[in-house]
């Protein structure tokens, strides 16, 4: 029998079951090919066949059929190179390629788009949002499979596209995907480079998506997809809610592009209220900082605002709505009596570690007005680290004569 | 021993009372600090500058979203009265007061209560509506004298029992050697300089001795633009006019063409140095009342440039010159590298003017 026929008889997996996705995955037997790392004369064996693995002629005499000692390690030497290319390598990745989760590709980076006539796509980078396997059943063949993939682009500079491949293959949908994501770009303004320029609300099908502003060096504190979309398009701070169904990556990213592109822009309010726009931040004393005036139309004057017109900054941006705020959730304890019994009981040490660090700045140790008096109360390394600095002090006098 | 050399700082503190009246016959600082005329000038002094004044400060507080207001042209002139009223409270020069003096004063002696305690008791009158510096406090000593409490011992125990935010009970290392130095090398003069003004009070010796340290290492640098828009460059100004010693900053005004600085701060000089303290009353000096007509003082920044080629602007460059001119020339200890600098922005001056004549004969022909 032949090896093929001979491996098939082993490793072989119905056309029933392969449609069930059996003979896949870790564990299975794989096929692997014995003549590697043999030689043909060489066996378990060891001779020398002259006109096979010696020469017929050496010196001008005939070379007789010689034994040689056998070779320990061959087997072992077999079986390492076998080991080889059975065991399925799982590659390691490091935390900056690494996804959202194991080695797989939702979270991931797949470079740029390809480059098309002249765009050459310079500085973008797209990220798989989402990566799984659909059916559909068809009328000839049944339950067809495709793998799905949904990604986002961006340049980090406000330029930004979605797309969805769809491919027999997982490389056919990704390149499908991240082309669309390429053909399809918006361009979204940010605020001081960094931030939305209000919050805002937004929904798509039946997710809704809260988004609030937040200062430098806040961070992205929101959805997974969310962060990825703001990392393509260059928002570096951002708080983002979203209720309803978390796990519909596309209509979150369909929600999120919504409310970006329908943000107002400080020109575009001061421009649509007809008044100044002025910035007021806490950690400024709250200077009035003139951010934008309205461009074509004069300034209105207080007598021609109307008494019901929406100034509040908040409410206008919503549109007389309020995104309600929960208070936030305090434990079950505090709003029982023992719970101030102990708070009555541990108040005394709520300074203790400011104490202990500001006598550690004033002595060098921790210690009371009694401490010179009574020795022994003194901390047990409080000694070794005065002599440590005595010793210091001392090397330092030496080197300064 | 730390402990230790808590006592002895009382003493220590008590020395350095002299650096405010060393060779001016002991005058008082505060009976000229706090006349009208002198605290505007200390406010003219500054830069002003809104972006350095009202800079972002992080003091360890949690940021927010900055708050966005619709306006009217109408709210923001109210707005812009009210900075400017701010900018008066935040650029407030820390008060100059001479070193305090002792106020132990013996209220009863009772040798009979000797060997009763091992350690002075101190007694604090904790009223609220009082000051902290008329509230009463006493000691009574391990032999049984009962004495008001020294200043050393009031604000220790001040701080204790009515803490002020940001004080420390015991005075800082950073304000002791060789750390303060360390501290100046490295050029943190604005830190030094907030921290002394939340730990002393203005009269303490030590405020004296940490702040006269400061603008004495900001002066041999040369680096007073950093405090310049902040309320420690009034104190600064007011510091080297007192002591005689305003030629480094005349030619850090001159150098950058801010010519009516310059004879402001002469014009500081010469009010400080008067016999007689100034009072609001005495009606101001000929000289005084032709700079106010010459140049007004702007609300917005402090430094105009003098380089326009109007004739009326000349015409108080040169008024300005001479004053200056006759500051170097009878006053000024460093009188050529003066007379030098003052030469070259003559020179630059003229230059500017001869090229902006030649652009608008240019500009005509067109």
């Amino acid at each position: 029998m032949s090896a093929n026929e001979l491996w098939k008889g082993v490793t072989g997996v119905s056309n029933a079951g392969r449609k069930r996705g059996r003979g896949r995955g870790a564990g299975v037997k794989r096929r692997r090919d014995l003549n590697r790392g043999q030689v043909i004369g060489v066996g378990k064996v060891n001779m020398m066949w002259p006109g096979l693995n010696a020469p017929v002629l050496r010196n001008g005499e005939l070379v007789r059929q010689q034994s040689q000692p056998r070779d320990e390690q061959r087997e072992s030497r077999l079986q390492a190179i076998r080991d080889q290319f059975t065991d399925q390598r799982s590659f390691k990745l490091t935390p900056l390629e690494r996804g959202w989760s194991g080695n797989r590709l939702p979270g991931r980076s797949i470079g740029p788009p390809d480059a098309v006539d002249f765009e050459t796509f310079e500085g973008f980078d797209t990220t798989v949002l989402e990566l799984k396997t659909v059916f559909s059943m068809t009328a000839t063949a049944g339950r067809t499979r495709h793998i799905s993939c949904f990604a986002v682009t961006g340049n980090g500079a406000g330029l930004v596209g979605y797309g969805l491949g769809k491919g027999n293959t997982g490389m056919a949908a990704i390149k499908q995907c991240k082309r669309r994501a390429g053909q399809r770009l918006i361009y979204v303004e940010r605020c001081d480079g960094h931030t939305v320029f209000h919050d805002f609300f937004t929904r798509f099908a039946a997710v809704r998506i809260f988004v609030e502003r937040r200062p430098r060096g806040h961070g992205l504190q929101c959805h997974r997809a969310i962060r990825e979309i703001c990392h393509r398009v260059g928002i570096s701070d951002l708080y983002a809610k979203v209720e309803g169904p978390t796990d519909n990556v596309q209509s979150i990213t369909k929600a999120f592009f919504l409310g970006l592109l329908r943000q107002r822009t400080h020109q575009q309010l001061a421009d649509e209220k007809r008044l100044h726009l002025v910035e007021l931040r806490p950690e400024a004393d709250n200077y009035p900082r003139l951010v934008a005036s309205p461009g074509g139309a004069p300034v209105r004057s207080k007598e021609q605002i109307p008494a019901d017109e929406e100034l509040d900054f908040q409410l206008h941006i919503f549109e007389g709505k309020v995104p309600l705020k929960m208070p936030p959730k305090q434990p079950f304890y505090m709003k029982l009596p023992c719970y101030q019994t102990h708070l009555n009981k541990v108040k005394h040490l709520k300074n203790q570690e400011q104490v202990r660090v500001s006598l550690l700045a004033e002595h060098g140790e921790v210690r009371s007005f009694l401490a010179d008096q009574y020795p022994e109360c003194r901390a047990a390394s409080a000694a070794l680290w005065a002599e440590k600095r005595q010793a210091a002090e001392d090397d330092q006098e030496q080197d300064e004569m | 021993m730390a402990f230790r050399r808590l006592l002895s700082f009382n003493h220590v503190g008590n020395n350095f009372c002299r650096k405010y009246c060393q060779g001016v016959a002991s005058r008082d600082p505060s009976l000229y600090f706090f006349s009208s005329r002198v605290q505007e000038l200390l406010f003219q002094l500054n830069d002003r500058q809104h972006d350095l004044v009202f800079k972002p400060r992080k003091l360890g507080q949690k940021l927010e979203a900055p708050q966005y207001v619709f306006m009217t042209d109408e709210d923001l002139d109210k707005e812009r009265r009210r900075i400017e009223q701010r900018l008066r409270e935040k650029l407030q020069v820390p008060p100059v007061l001479g070193p305090r003096k002792p106020i132990e004063r013996v209220l009863a002696k009772d040798p009979r209560l000797e060997g009763l305690h091992d350690s002075k008791l101190l007694c604090i009158d904790i009223s609220p509506d009082l000051s902290d510096r008329k509230r009463m406090i006493t000691a009574r000593e391990p032999d049984g004298t009962l004495r008001t409490a020294n200043w050393h011992e009031r604000g220790r125990i001040n701080q204790i029992f009515l803490p002020v935010d940001g004080r420390t009970v015991t005075m800082p290392k950073m304000f002791e050697e060789p750390h303060l130095t360390e501290c100046l090398d490295r050029e943190e003069y604005v830190s030094v300089l907030d921290r002394a003004c939340v730990q002393f009070e203005p009269d303490d010796p030590d405020y004296i001795r940490v702040t006269s340290a400061t603008y004495d290492h900001v002066d041999a640098a040369r680096l007073y633009e950093r405090l310049q828009s902040t309320r420690h460059f009034g104190a600064l100004a007011f510091y080297l006019a007192w002591h005689r010693r305003i030629d480094n900053l005349l030619l850090y005004f001159i150098q950058l063409e801010k010519l009516d600085q310059a004879v402001k701060l002469i014009h500081l000089y010469r009010l400080l140095r008067s016999a007689e303290p100034i009072s609001d009353q005495t009606p101001p000096t000929r000289q005084e009342s032709s700079q106010s007509d010459g140049f007004s003082s702007s609300s917005e920044s402090g430094s105009e440039s003098e380089s326009s080629s109007s004739d009326s602007d000349s015409d108080s460059e040169g008024v300005q010159l001479d004053i200056i001119r006759d500051y170097i020339e009878n006053a000024s200890v460093k009188r050529p590298v003066l007379e030098l600098a003052l030469q070259n922005f003559q020179h630059l001056s003229a230059e500017r003017r001869r090229v902006e004549r030649e652009q608008r004969r240019a500009d005509g022909r067109q």
